[in-house]
């Protein structure tokens, strides 16, 4: 019978080896977070661009019609009321125009694959800023998560292959020396993967008290009902510009 | 519409929330235009449940004071949404009908106006129906009338289809166009009109505005008559007497005209007092003939109609005839001399009404 040498773990070694454990535990959780977070703002932000498509265009032309209206109205009285009101108008309709046909109405529709999530898990988990050890990994990882978001929210799964397959964890491993500090280090690591899920929650919670999130509760409901309610909104809207237009039209026709 | 009525419609052209920068500005607004939809519809739909609950055997006067309620919904309904088509209809029918309001025709047409002008083919057919024949402060505009029938007929309106349908046939506010009066009427007998495809039926057997056709115009009277359409019952029962687009067929015809009878058209009562009289297609009964061919003498309605005319005319030779020689009757030649009388003047009004009907034609096509 071949003799094995076991050596017996010291409490400081059971304890790191304990929370490690937990470490890993949490960085998984942490990697489902931030996926939460990621795919609740792309899925806003693709809400938002069919809005302002679809909604905000409408919007956008009944501010014009209601600016031309002013000024008719303006050229009529001449009166400095009617002139301001037209002003009013007119920079009402330039802010909405500019709105509408922004930058976030270009957002298309976001279907991420399961091949993409779980690649965003991955990443999530390896280059997450809060395992950071140091100020300049840190930096490093922050730098690199922007990117990771960034492909996930384009839908970019080659981003995210490339991102993994550059990303080297060695110098973790490397540094510090001994049981103690290297205790010392997984502690603070645990610390800041806490205080990240805790801030994602804080933030998910925020963004779904936005009114764009409120409208996109509602669009969901209704499609649950079988409705669409962007088609709803747009039919109601449309109707309003038929007024309008008629208004102007019996305006100018004076 | 003139501006004073657009003016006065509060339409909130503008949403409250607009003097904010940004995208996230057009998504407070429309979160909350959406509120006051979702206000509208609320109010809207407590209207109709109010509406509905009226217990139907409540009298006219009863009705309507029990609609004050209604009518208060029905405004809040449209403060929220003054551009909502569904309630500009309902306040349309409300100050039209005088529901829980006092009748005001001038109202009840902008509101229809405003609804037909946003595709409501409910509200283009009753607007139609106000400009046909005019109404309190409203002008008889018939061409207006025509356009609004033709604009819901368009959008499958089948109401608005069977008007516009008789309308070309008889020239009323528009030129007389019997291909036109056809193609309507098959469009409201492909929908499952019975009475479009009654008519559509008539059209076919004397082919008016289509080729002539007894084949088809036999299967058009059948589904109308499996609907019930009293006339179509005959039309068809005439068919198998005559064996026109059906194989000749007594017992059939026999059928459908006691269909008819049984829903008081009268001319079919005059064919079974007929058929009863002189045993063709029915036992020889003197006694049952007498009865039907009394029924078909003094039709109750269908004055202006040919077929109510015309049979109502023979049934009364008959009877003069069967009261001449005591047939089924009492002999008496007072009342022979009297049905004969009848007959003569029937016959003078028929051939009036059918001057008439040329003439009609004749103006129209000229």
């Amino acid at each position: 019978m071949k003799s094995e040498v076991v050596r017996r773990l010291s409490p400081e070694e059971e304890e790191l080896a304990v929370k490690r454990e937990e470490l890993s535990r949490l960085e998984v959780q942490l990697a489902e977070q931030e996926l939460l977070l990621a795919s609740l703002k792309a899925e806003l932000a693709a809400f938002e661009g069919e809005y302002l498509r679809r909604v905000g265009v409408l919007y956008a032309e009944l501010d014009e019609w209601n600016a031309r209206i002013a000024e008719l109205d303006a050229e009529q009285d001449g009166t400095p009321e009617a002139k301001a009101k037209a002003a009013e108008a007119r920079s009402q309709a330039e802010e909405a125009y500019s709105a509408a046909h922004g930058e976030a109405a270009a957002v298309q529709p976001f279907v991420p694959s399961p091949e993409l999530k779980s690649l965003y898990r991955e990443a999530a988990k390896r280059v997450h800023p809060d395992t950071a050890t140091d100020e300049a990994d840190r930096t490093r990882r922050e730098r690199l998560m922007k990117e990771v978001n960034a492909a996930y929210a384009a839908g970019d799964e080659d981003a995210l292959r490339r991102i993994l397959a550059g990303f080297d964890t060695s110098p973790d491993a490397v540094q510090g020396s001994g049981v103690g500090a290297e205790l010392i280090r997984v502690l603070r690591q645990l610390k800041q993967l806490r205080d990240r899920i805790v801030a994602i929650e804080s933030e998910i919670v925020s963004i779904s008290e936005t009114d764009l999130a409120r409208l996109k509760e509602k669009a969901d409901l209704a499609a649950t009902e079988g409705r669409n309610l962007l088609a709803e909104m747009e039919a109601n809207v449309q109707g309003r510009l038929q007024v309008i237009q008629r208004q102007f039209e019996m305006r100018s026709g004076e | 519409m003139s501006e004073q009525d657009l003016r006065d419609a509060l339409v909130p052209v503008q949403s409250a929330s607009i003097a904010l920068k940004g995208s996230q500005s057009l998504a407070k607004r429309g979160l909350g235009d959406l509120r006051l939809l979702e206000a509208a519809e609320e109010w809207f739909q407590k209207a109709k449940d109010l509406y509905n609950a009226v217990p139907k055997e409540y009298s006219v006067a009863q009705f309507r004071s029990a609609l004050g309620e209604f009518f208060k919904c029905l405004q809040r309904a449209s403060n929220f949404d003054p551009n909502h088509p569904g309630i500009q209809s309902w306040l349309g029918a409300a100050y039209r009908d005088g529901l829980g309001t006092d009748k005001d025709m001038v109202a009840a047409a902008n509101w229809f106006r405003r609804a037909a002008d946003q595709g409501v083919a409910d509200a283009q057919y009753e607007l139609a129906g106000m400009y046909m024949y005019g109404d309190e402060g409203i002008p008889q505009d018939s061409s207006e009338a025509v356009l609004l029938y033709q604009k819901a007929s368009e959008q499958g309106h089948v109401d608005a289809q069977l008007v516009l349908g008789a309308a070309y046939l008889d020239g009323a506010g528009l030129t007389r166009d019997i291909v036109g009066s056809t193609f309507w009427f098959r469009r409201a007998a492909e929908q499952g009109s019975g009475l479009g495809q009654y008519f559509l039926a008539e059209a076919l057997e004397e082919g008016r505005g289509v080729e002539k056709d007894s084949i088809e115009a036999a299967s058009w009277y059948r589904k109308a008559a499996e609907q019930g359409i009293a006339s179509a019952q005959y039309g068809l029962g005439l068919m198998y007497k005559k064996g026109d687009g059906v194989e000749k067929d007594l017992g059939e015809a026999v059928r459908w005209f006691l269909k008819a009878s049984a829903q008081e058209y009268s001319p079919a009562h005059f064919q079974l007092g007929h058929m009863h009289h002189y045993g063709s297609g029915l036992p020889k009964d003197y006694t049952k003939a007498a009865q039907y061919l009394h029924k078909a003498a003094e039709p109750n309605e269908g004055r202006g109609d040919i077929d109510h005319l015309s049979t109502a005319m023979l049934a009364q030779l008959e009877l003069a005839d069967m009261y001449r020689v005591g047939r089924g009757v009492e002999k008496s030649a007072t009342l022979s001399e009297s049905w004969f009388r009848k007959h003569q003047v029937a016959q003078r009004e028929l051939s009036k009404l059918r001057q008439v009907n040329s003439d009609v034609s004749e103006r129209n096509r000229s």
